[in-house]
């Protein structure tokens, strides 16, 4: 019984993410993650910060989509203060966010294409995703952690140009996602080695409190934005993939591949309609410079590429938080673990990780 | 005859000044500096630009530099990320693993100085990445853009030309004696 | 909130009524009634049963343990269990507070893995950052903190690490003399 060392560097997660596997040379018997490589300590920074000085650091929590970190320490800390937010900002924030999660599902495929040797496929999305980062460097300054959704709005109103370009990009984008789903389902690569492979029933998805495209793939229609919607979700028409086997089992890696594809183009849909009739007036609630919150606590949580994000916020008066938690979505995945792998075949433990779209900084903030 | 700096490398004080051995110099300079491959140390944020820097629009591989998972087969060592205490060995490790001439580039403020993680607020970051292992050049940034990476890269080819990169001495601390190829 | 047709919704204070016919009428501390975040606060000593009693009511269901959260009021630990029910498509938060038990002793409190998977890593987080040890955990090892970190990070009294593994943790600021441009 030999025990090797899946990571902690590679593609098969976002970040370092160790897996220590004892395997007799090809069927694994165990798998065990070892996290906490990124471990820094996020929400005991934010003990020492102030309320709006926070905000850099909700980037980094997922910063493969940065966007949704801000957006649900933000919303959390509105509902604590009683903070209205401008319908323009809210509408704003609804584009940033699907750009958002186009650019992370984009690196999620590309990352899972180069674990299974689909090097071409993984140039494509960095392709892509240098496109939506142009976008955000058009309206947020920064290509990746740009601190865009802050307390009471946005950073920055749209730019000239901005809505053209993006309509330019979505455009580009449709016609892409066709030839990428042949691309990746069309041949036999992804199918074989993806179809059948470790899949999560229902019951074991909410066991181990599965969210986002993973709980989908098995099934089960659960999402943030219908079920709890923020920002003017509900007046958004749009649909939710759900992962139906098939090619294979139901909630199986291939599933999840399909469903995040699938939330490509359901994004695009959404940032066109969002495009539609931007509501005129500011961009952002004014707060004063020395913000403080109220006493008390709240809670939000936003449908991040990963899963449920989740920010729970207490107040005791003070210029900072004085608690801050983070409900990582990544963060559920280790659950599965070690029974997710047993009886995998060694080849595809970095397929299987790959397939549920971990980010380290998540799972260890 | 006044030689540049540049031109004085890693023969320089072994032997007398004569052109051919400048040249040769000059050679191993050349061959070293086109074909760095790196080892993507990708530990957070700077990690996915980093990605970008290999990919089409950046593209690190014009300059000849590959990405590696083996620190066997990788001459530089690209920091990219918050290095955390649980980290820190495996990174020390790994440096220690890289046969010689061996070189560090410092990506983004995390492993330059800590960054938004520094001392006086993470419990579990390291500070900089020079705590660890000596660093050949720091590429500013949070996260830096595939511009300023490569603007790194072009400023360590400069000091490979250099004699002062040549050779690596042990990196202070005690971090034990790991068995580094020389 | 999305409701099924014939499911019932319920809010926190139905719950207490429920929980409160249940297990007498201390089983519910408190139920907040800040809009901001509805939360039902438990008694501590019945909170496993409680717990138990909610996964598996038929009217609760609460089958999806979203969140568990850690706070150090400074006075106490609370623990808030965010559960959702994918049947009925309610949600409730869940309070219970623990005791900072002696200077030196551990806090403890009773370990929900048997009742939803996500619990094991959720509480070994717990344990590792704020001391609290959960009973009836099967392996409550170190996730996040490197092996032999000394202390409690998240609670309101730790202090900093002067170094660790043989880095100093401090790393002196760039003096003004010394930055150029």
């Amino acid at each position: 019984m030999a025990i090797v060392s899946v990571g902690p560097l590679g593609n098969h997660a976002i970040g370092p993410f160790r897996i220590r596997i004892e395997t007799d040379g090809e069927n694994v018997r165990s798998g065990h993650p070892e996290v906490g490589l990124l471990h820094r300590g996020i929400e005991k920074i934010a003990e020492r910060m102030t309320w709006a000085g926070f905000v850099p650091y909700t980037d980094r929590v997922d910063y493969v989509s940065s966007v949704h970190g801000n957006l649900a320490y933000a919303l959390a800390v509105e509902r604590l203060a009683g903070i209205e937010v401008p319908e323009r900002a809210s509408r704003i924030r609804v584009i940033a966010t699907e750009l958002g999660r186009i650019g992370s599902h984009l690196l999620a495929l590309g990352a899972m294409a180069d674990v299974l040797g689909h090097r071409t496929f993984f140039m494509f999305a960095l392709r892509e995703r240098e496109r939506a980062n142009n976008l955000f460097e058009m309206l947020a300054g920064a290509r990746l952690t740009h601190s865009y959704a802050r307390i009471g709005g946005v950073a920055f109103d749209i730019t000239e140009g901005f809505v053209e370009k993006t309509r330019e990009f979505l455009e580009y984008i449709e016609t892409k996602i066709p030839e990428y789903s042949d691309l990746l389902f069309g041949g036999d690569l992804f199918r074989e080695r993806l179809s059948g492979l470790a899949p999560v029933s229902s019951p074991l998805a909410i066991q181990a409190g599965l969210t986002g495209p993973n709980l989908r793939a098995s099934g089960l229609k659960r999402d943030v934005r219908k079920d709890d919607p923020y920002c003017g979700y509900e007046r958004l028409d749009f649909g939710v993939p759900v992962g139906a086997g098939e090619s294979g089992t139901q909630g199986d890696a291939l599933d999840r591949v399909r469903v995040r594809l699938r939330e490509i183009s359901e994004s695009s849909d959404i940032v066109r309609q969002a495009l539609k009739g931007i509501p005129e007036g500011s961009f952002q609630s004014p707060i004063p410079r020395l913000f403080r919150a109220p006493e008390g606590e709240a809670c939000a949580s936003v449908e991040s590429p990963r899963g449920t994000l989740s920010v729970y916020v207490r107040s005791s008066g003070g210029r900072g938080p004085r608690r801050v938690r983070f409900r990582a979505p990544s963060f559920s995945v280790l659950s599965l673990f070690p029974g997710i792998l047993t009886g995998a075949q060694l080849s595809d433990v970095a397929a299987i990780v790959s397939s549920f779209d971990v980010c380290a900084s998540e799972v260890d903030r | 005859m006044t030689r540049k700096r540049y031109e004085m490398g890693i023969l320089e004080n072994a032997l007398p000044e004569y052109a051919v051995f400048s040249r040769l110099d000059r050679l191993i300079s050349w061959a070293r500096e086109n074909s760095i491959a790196y080892l993507t140390m990708d530990l957070a944020c700077c990690g996915v630009e980093m990605l970008q820097v290999s990919g089409g629009r950046f593209d690190i591989e014009r300059f000849g530099s590959v990405p590696q998972v083996s620190p066997r087969h990788a001459d530089l060592m690209i920091v990219a990320g918050t290095i955390t205490y649980k980290m820190a060995p495996l990174l020390r490790r790994l440096y220690g693993e890289m046969p010689l001439p061996k070189y560090v580039l410092s990506m983004g403020s995390c492993s330059n100085c800590g960054g938004l993680f520094s001392w006086e607020y993470s419990y579990s970051s390291v500070s900089g990445a020079d705590k660890i292992i000596p660093v050949d050049v720091f590429v500013p940034g949070c996260p830096p853009r595939p511009e300023a990476v490569l603007h790194g890269l072009l400023a360590l080819r400069k000091r490979i030309a250099s004699r002062h990169a040549a050779v690596r001495e042990e990196a202070p601390g005690e971090w034990g004696k790991e068995r580094a190829v020389k | 909130m999305g409701q099924r047709k014939g499911s019932q919704v319920m809010d926190h204070a139905k719950l207490a009524e429920v929980l409160r016919d249940e297990f007498g009428k201390d089983a519910v501390a408190a139920v907040g009634g800040d809009p901001r975040f509805p939360c039902a606060e438990l008694a501590a000593g019945l909170a496993k049963k409680i717990l138990r009693f909610c996964a598996f009511e038929v009217s609760l269901k609460l089958d999806f343990l979203e969140d568990l959260i850690a706070v150090d009021t400074g006075e106490r630990f609370e623990l808030i269990y965010r559960l959702l029910s994918t049947q009925h498509r309610h949600r409730f938060n869940l309070r219970v507070a623990l005791d900072r038990g002696a200077p030196g002793a551990a806090a403890t409190a009773s370990s929900v893995t048997d009742l939803w998977r996500a619990a094991l890593c959720l509480e070994r987080e717990i344990a590792e950052l704020f001391g609290i040890v959960f009973e009836g955990h099967p392996s409550l090892d170190k996730l996040l903190l490197p092996e032999g970190w000394r202390g409690f990070p998240m609670r309101r009294d730790y202090e900093y690490p002067e170094d660790f593994g043989g880095i100093e943790h401090r790393r002196a600021p760039l003096r003004k003399e010394h930055a150029r441009n």
